[in-house]
């Protein structure tokens, strides 16, 4: 109810200032000089507000992880993954160079060897025939005094002959690179030595 | 006369370098070494000789690796793993573990092994089991990295430490003290318990 007053009370002092700016008072010439400005649109300041709101929401932990969930996270759990290192019981001993290696898969110490003959296999290849592509035909490598198994003239037209300058190698045996896709041969008159 | 004043202005200098505190250049001369040392320590303690009847006091060793670029916490798996072992073993059991930390550990415990034979008076340089094996925290040197929405991310360039000692001998059945019981032992304990029990309110 006051409030209407007040309300009326406002209505009716602008309605006497309106009428007296009519007749001039207060006089004109005691007015305040000043310039319109122009405000150009500002562009909006990007500040972390924005994103979060008004309210920061920093995360924060809402209970104490229980001792359970502590070994759980350390351990892991033996049905599941149990996250502790266990020894293994598959690793033997290399006949051949004594070194350890898991059953089931080559010894690293041995495979070295196989690595750097093969190296030297694909850099001679390389040298004499320009490519390591196999083309069509494979290569036949040959060592220190080993001549080409006994074939006719044409069954080396086109074939890849490499020959490395030093002797073979104790572990490769010729019987290494057999074909698994070739059919076996029904000849009974192959050399022991060409065997495979 | 000429060899008395030659004598006094000689300048003989002694160098005992014990703390090498200033092999690493780049530090200033009077801030301190942060790596640990207290472990170290142990290598130089003198015990009194041993009585007559005492059992003998194994040999040991005390060596550690420092700032290894790698989580404190993921080599304390491999720390763990190591426990109790025999030096062969552990180097065996290392060599085949698929973690970076493990390459650290197995350098760390070769190179203790050779100390204690050239240093630490120890025989065989395979009558040696890890007595401790553990892992401590080293510097972490902070990065930033960005998220979405213009959130900042903090990295951490995490650098551990692997202390282990190793004690002449053969290693403790159970180092563990696991503890298993077999199946006399199991019976006898049970029987105890139900004996043990009693009737209460009755004579």
């Amino acid at each position: 109810m006051i409030s209407r007053v007040h309300q009326l009370k406002k209505i009716l002092n602008n309605v006497e200032k309106n009428v007296l700016q009519i007749f001039g008072f207060p006089p004109r010439e005691l007015a305040m000089a000043y310039t319109l400005e122009k405000r150009l649109p500002q562009p909006k300041k990007f500040t972390i507000k924005d994103i979060v709101g008004d309210g920061i929401l920093l995360a924060v932990p809402k209970f104490r992880r229980t001792v359970e969930k502590r070994l759980k996270r350390k351990f892991g759990s033996p049905d599941y993954v149990w996250k502790m290192l266990i020894p293994k019981t598959n690793i033997i001993v290399c006949n051949s160079c004594g070194h350890y290696h898991e059953r089931g898969y080559i010894c690293g110490h041995c495979y070295k060897k196989v690595e750097a003959e093969t190296k030297e296999i694909q850099d001679k290849i390389q040298e004499k025939l320009g490519n390591l592509k196999p083309i069509e035909n494979d290569v036949i490598v040959l060592y220190n005094g080993e001549n080409l198994p006994e074939q006719p003239k044409e069954f080396w037209q086109g074939k890849r002959i490499i020959e490395m300058k030093k002797d073979r190698p104790q572990w490769f045996s010729k019987n290494l690179l057999q074909k698994s896709t070739q059919q076996p041969s029904e000849s009974k008159d192959v050399k022991p030595t060409d065997l495979a | 006369m000429n060899r008395l004043m030659g004598r006094l202005f000689a300048t003989r200098y002694q160098c005992n370098v014990q703390n090498n505190l200033h092999t690493s250049g780049k530090d200033f001369a009077w801030t301190k070494n942060t790596l640990p040392q207290s472990f170290l320590h142990c290598n130089k303690k003198i015990y009194p000789p041993q009585e007559i009847g005492e059992e003998p006091r194994p040999a040991f060793v005390c060596h550690q690796k420092t700032n290894i670029k790698y989580s404190h916490e993921k080599l304390w798996y491999i720390a763990c793993f190591v426990r109790g072992l025999t030096v062969d073993e552990a180097i065996k059991q290392l060599s085949f573990v698929n973690k970076k930390g493990a390459s650290f550990v197995k350098e760390t415990i070769l190179e203790a092994q050779d100390l204690a034979v050239k240093e630490h008076n120890v025989e065989f340089k395979s009558n040696l089991w890890i007595a401790e094996s553990f892992s401590g925290k080293g510097m972490h040197i902070k990065g930033i990295r960005r998220h979405a929405r213009g959130r900042l991310g903090e990295v951490r360039y995490q650098y551990s430490h692997y202390f282990v000692r190793l004690e002449e001998g053969k290693p403790p059945e159970d180092y563990f003290k696991r503890n298993p019981l077999n199946a006399q032992q199991q019976l006898d304990k049970w029987l105890d318990q139900m004996r043990k029990r009693k009737i209460i309110n009755s004579f």
